[in-house]
């Protein structure tokens, strides 16, 4: 598990709206960049922000990012999501 | 010689400008007069200089560098983050008193990251637009803690931080009037699982502990239990805290407090004073 890593991808995609629209448009194409393992390529590519929240990836980031990749503009989506029963 | 002359607690929260219609209006008009109490207050003591202790929301600073805290010595504006509907434009800056609050730092340990040039986010930005802009003549030095990623700052180095700054404004050759905001807290989620709780009990804890001057209670408050009780944006009080460093002794006078649900956050407000 590289939190490093996923903190990475996530960051560029809040702070470049080109790698956002990649993530967005293209994601397998994106995380293919990023050196991350297979159970982490699948988390992120269903923004399964609970899961990866509880494998320390930073919370403020995952609210950003997925606001900025994968969000209708709809927060409570993301406050849906994060508190999901495990 | 400059002095610092107050100190004050607010949030930073950026439901104040992005969402401030969605809560209900009683406790919002609580939220928006406690700032202007605080306007009042700042002209009340002749500041001309306010020192606005926030913190990055891994915003502008990514995995590549972090600083535990840094400066802002330059140019400022702000803020960065276009959803929170407001224009992006310059922040006045005292560069040199900036400058020489880093240069004491680094005469007595205290080993700054400093911005040449800034576009700060909402934890400065909110109390920019909130109760410094409406004092004229006020500049704004930018101070970020790191409150929210971790590995974070420890609370008594924040606290260590904040008592730099008053050796350095008690140092300064200008004339200064300064005062202090840490801003940010009291609990709330921010992005973490709880998002949307607010503990009351826990906020009105931390307030009574500044009120009782009892810095000392809040640096012991292990980041695990504040995180837990309070959520990740609890850790804010990190900022207070470096407030509280420059402002010795100082007790809180409460100006207002509100657990905001529309807002996510329990919204808490202080005047630091310090014994005539």
């Amino acid at each position: 598990m590289s939190n490093f890593a996923i903190e990475k991808l996530l960051w560029q995609a809040c702070s470049n709206p080109a790698d956002a629209g990649t993530f967005r448009a293209e994601p397998e194409a994106y995380l293919n960049n990023f050196r991350i393992d297979d159970e982490e390529r699948a988390l992120l590519l269903d923004w399964d922000v609970a899961g990866l929240a509880d494998r320390g990836v930073n919370p403020m980031l995952l609210m950003m990012s997925f606001n900025a990749v994968a969000g209708k503009g709809d927060m409570m989506e993301y406050v849906t999501k994060i508190n999901q029963p495990r | 010689m400059a002095e610092v002359v107050g100190g004050f607690l607010m949030p930073h929260n950026p439901m104040l400008a992005m969402a401030r219609d969605v809560a209900d209006r009683a406790q919002t008009k609580v939220v928006f007069d406690a700032f202007e109490t605080i306007v009042q207050r700042v002209k009340d003591l002749n500041a001309d200089t306010v020192i606005v202790i926030g913190d990055d929301h891994y915003t502008n600073f990514g995995p590549h560098c972090i600083p535990a805290y840094l400066i802002a010595i330059g140019d400022v504006e702000g803020p960065v983050e276009p959803f929170l509907g407001i224009e992006r434009s310059p922040i006045e800056n005292n560069v040199p008193l900036a400058n020489h609050i880093l240069k004491t730092g680094y005469g007595e340990g205290i080993d700054w990251a400093y911005a040449k040039a800034l576009t700060v986010d909402h934890s400065v930005a909110i109390p920019y637009h909130l109760a410094v802009r409406d004092v004229p003549g006020l500049k704004t030095i930018p101070v970020y803690l790191n409150a929210g990623v971790d590995p974070l700052l420890p609370s008594r180095r924040a606290f260590q931080v904040g008592q730099s700054i008053r050796r350095a404004i008690e140092s300064w050759e200008g004339d200064e009037r300064v005062v202090v905001y840490g801003t940010g807290g009291i609990s709330h989620w921010v992005g973490s699982t709880g998002m949307g709780r607010v503990n009351a009990e826990l906020d009105q804890r931390i307030l009574d502990m500044c009120v009782a001057g009892d810095v000392d209670g809040l640096i012991a408050m292990p980041d695990e239990m504040v995180e837990a009780e309070g959520g990740n944006g609890c850790l804010e009080i990190k900022n207070w805290i470096c407030a509280m460093g420059a402002m010795p002794g100082a007790k809180a006078d409460v100006i207002a407090y509100e657990a905001m649900q529309a807002w996510i956050t329990g919204m808490g407000f202080a005047e630091l004073k310090t014994a005539a």
